[in-house]
């Protein structure tokens, strides 16, 4: 086992008191893999800060409920943040964003409008943009298409296409991603595959 | 129809009405009360503007309470709810958000507020308005209060929080100026002067119906050979308009003489 690596150490120390045997830490340091008592002690507060291990009367550990579903679960522990970083997200603004937006205020809506809405001079043929997302959108079953259009367009034209948003997970833009064919929704963090017809 | 933003004289009020937000000596004073009677382009011209400026949008529910709308507000800031309990985490995460987006909006030089649309349904009830004010007032953030009738007529319960709204935009009908300028900017076949004379008047001005309008001039457009100033009232004579928005009933072309 790399010590060094972080996690490692509660980890291994997670697994040996799976058994829920109540142990000195002199027992946990024979029993225990191989290293120093500066990491064996980090390793016992790190599982006592997540509520894993309890220190009992006589001076020996022991797992808590919440400890021993972890280990049976084979939790890894791994460093990073144990809760809500209470950083701010920040949101980029794109046109496809701009367009999620549009189609969560309106909820019925033409590619007309929704393009009408997110473009600005910068953006380069918003309607087949949004043509293209929406049918991605329709796919992965975050858009429906209504089964009447609305009126208008050139001599002959049955009209545009007209949806309704009937997923509306959230105010980040789901991400069309190519290689999987999913939409990866940053709301939820889920990947939705585009597998509708 | 051409789908582009046309900007009439009421989204020239409601412009002016946030430049003056910038402009103003007290901070407090950050509050704008947008009103009309429906199918004016009040949403749809906040829908631009949020969708432009990356602000913060919420639609009032009949059923809000405090805390319901904590959690609505958490949710459009992409914070999942369940992870703050209680009153006063859930709001110094709201105020934590919005003062964050409102700096660095402040920054890159762009506009940043938080719009409440339908709030006519929250309009009488002390406990949201305040709830409001005690988050707008954190950050001093441009906040934009849209509704109907009652809007303006409830916030005079408060006068704390009708002092902090001096910028009241009413959306009035589109003048003739408006009628004609959102029909030259949406409609894709030349209107003649007579017919958009026809259009504001029989439309009393609202843009729902000027849109019903736009669409019937088109569609008779494509398939006629109008002259060198466009589809005319009597190109036009005895065909449906639009809908008439009391009654029900269709409108037409009045006879040419």
């Amino acid at each position: 086992m790399d010590t060094r690596k972080p996690g490692a150490v509660p980890t291994a120390l997670l697994q040996l008191l799976a058994d829920g045997v109540c142990r000195t830490r002199d027992e946990i340091a024979t029993q225990g893999p191989t290293m120093k008592g500066r990491q064996l002690s980090d390793g016992l507060m790190r599982l006592c800060d997540r509520g894993y291990m309890a220190k009992m009367a006589g001076d020996c550990f022991q797992l808590t409920d919440a400890g021993l579903t972890a280990a049976k679960a084979g939790t890894i522990i791994t460093s990073g943040p144990k809760g809500p970083t209470k950083i701010v997200h920040r949101r980029k603004d794109t046109f496809r964003g701009r367009a999620w937006t549009s189609m969560r205020i309106r909820h019925y809506f033409t590619i007309g409008e929704v393009a009408g809405d997110a473009q600005r001079e910068e953006d380069k043929e918003p309607g087949q943009n949004v043509t293209r997302y929406l049918l991605q959108l329709r796919k992965a079953g975050y858009v429906a298409e209504l089964a009447r259009r609305q009126k208008g367009g050139p001599r002959g034209s049955i009209g545009y296409k007209r949806y309704v948003l009937v997923k509306n997970t959230g105010p980040n833009a789901p991400v069309y991603r190519a290689a999987k064919n999913v939409m990866h929704d940053f709301n939820t963090g889920e990947d939705v595959p585009c597998s509708l017809d | 129809m051409r789908n582009v933003f046309v900007e009439t004289s009421n989204f020239a009020r409601f412009s002016g009405a946030l430049k003056r937000l910038d402009e103003r000596g007290a901070q407090e004073a950050c509050m704008v009360v947008l009103d009309g009677k429906p199918g004016l382009g009040k949403t749809t011209t906040v829908n631009r503007w949020v969708t432009q400026t990356g602000s913060v949008y919420l639609r009032a529910q009949r059923g809000w309470d405090y805390n319901w709308m904590m959690q609505d507000l958490l949710t459009e800031l992409s914070v999942n709810h369940n992870q703050f309990r209680g009153r006063r985490a859930r709001f110094e995460r709201v105020t934590a958000e919005l003062r964050e987006r409102s700096q660095r909006a402040m920054i890159e030089g762009k506009t940043f507020g938080l719009v409440i649309d339908e709030c006519d349904q929250v309009s009488g009830r002390a406990e949201i308005m305040e709830g409001i004010r005690g988050i707008t007032d954190i950050q001093f953030m441009p906040t934009i209060l849209v509704g109907m009738g009652q809007l303006r007529d409830n916030l005079r319960r408060f006068p704390q929080i009708e002092s902090r709204a001096p910028n009241k935009v009413e959306f009035l009908p589109a003048s003739l100026d408006d009628t004609a300028d959102l029909i030259r900017g949406r409609c894709e076949v030349p209107v003649a002067d007579d017919l958009i004379h026809f259009v504001a008047k029989a439309s009393m001005g609202f843009n729902r119906e000027i849109l019903d309008a736009i669409t019937h001039i088109e569609t008779f457009g494509r398939r006629y050979d109008y002259g060198d100033e466009g589809v005319t009232l009597a190109d036009m004579s005895k065909q449906i308009l639009m809908s008439d928005r009391k009654t029900g009933k269709d409108i037409y072309v009045p006879e040419a003489h």
